[in-house]
């Protein structure tokens, strides 16, 4: 996995997300000297010729400015359902465009949000990413199913 | 010019509704595939469809295929918005009746460009406002 999609293209997959869709909120730096604070997780599985899944988690700071963004709401007036759902289309995107240069034919899931993490023990971390917005993190992980799976 | 945006994601409806309400765009709504049909039958028949393809209970390319069998809706021109950018789907797509492909992300610009290769002309976005000022209505 890793020789296939390599750390510094996750990040500029999720960079060209904050792009796009947050053009004034600046840039995403390294994350990697702040704590890997996950108040929201979320996942999208692929399943196909490479099979795995691709997990976004953030701080609540991070969520509500994406919501708040995507929304066109202030970040006060965010409600928790506006930050699920904001965070899931993150994971839809970022996970979206990580399956894009991954061998086909592959399908993608709908996003799922605040699942047990249960799954975590049969998986095997293929990548990590910790990137950070006005110092706050956020944490991309591609996982493969492991061999208990 | 009315469109139906079609999206399971609530944050994606809405931030395309920032940026083609600006534009003078009527907007429409729907979660997923078998809605946007409902919505469609109950008229008015929108000029333009803005199509996920990951959705529960109706997907964005069965969505496409719904639409197109229908001969009365055929002026409707349709555009997948989504994630998906597997050649041999896009493709699919295309054959299924969609008119444009827009992956995500995009940019409020090129949801403009896309608007105009269909030959749906805006009013033009306001320099600097990239989600055209609008707010959540």
């Amino acid at each position: 996995m890793t020789d296939l999609v390599s750390s510094e293209t996750i990040a500029e997959i999720t960079q060209t997300f904050w792009g796009a869709y947050l053009p004034d909120a600046g840039d995403l730096t390294p994350g990697s000297h702040l704590p890997a604070v996950e108040d929201v997780r979320g996942r999208v599985d692929i399943d196909g010729a490479w099979s795995g899944c691709v997990e976004v988690s953030c701080s609540i700071a991070v969520a509500r400015e994406v919501a708040s963004v995507m929304f066109g709401t202030p970040a006060s007036d965010i409600a928790e359902a506006d930050v699920r759902d904001a965070v899931g289309e993150l994971v839809n995107v970022v996970g979206g465009n990580i399956k894009s240069i991954l061998p086909a034919p592959t399908s993608l899931s709908v996003p799922i949000l605040d699942d047990a993490s249960e799954w975590r023990f049969a998986a095997e971390l293929q990548s990590e990413v910790l990137l950070a917005w006005a110092d706050e993190p956020i944490v991309v992980r591609v996982w493969r199913p492991g061999a208990g799976r | 010019m009315l469109a139906m945006v079609v999206d399971d994601s609530r944050a994606m409806r809405s931030l395309l509704r920032q940026i083609l309400v600006p534009l003078g765009v009527e907007i429409v709504e729907a979660a997923e595939g078998r809605a946007a049909v409902d919505l469609v039958e109950s008229g008015p028949v929108p000029d333009l469809a803005l199509v996920d393809w990951h959705m529960p209970v109706m997907d964005g390319l069965e969505l496409v295929t719904e639409l197109r069998s229908h001969k009365e809706w055929r002026h409707m021109a349709i555009m997948m918005v989504t994630t998906e950018s597997e050649h041999e789907n896009m493709v699919r797509a295309l054959l299924a009746g969609a008119n444009e492909y827009l992956i995500k992300p995009f940019t409020a610009d090129a949801v403009v460009e896309k608007l105009s290769l269909l030959g749906l002309h805006c009013a033009t976005v306001p320099a600097g406002d990239p989600y055209g000022g609008g707010t959540q209505s």
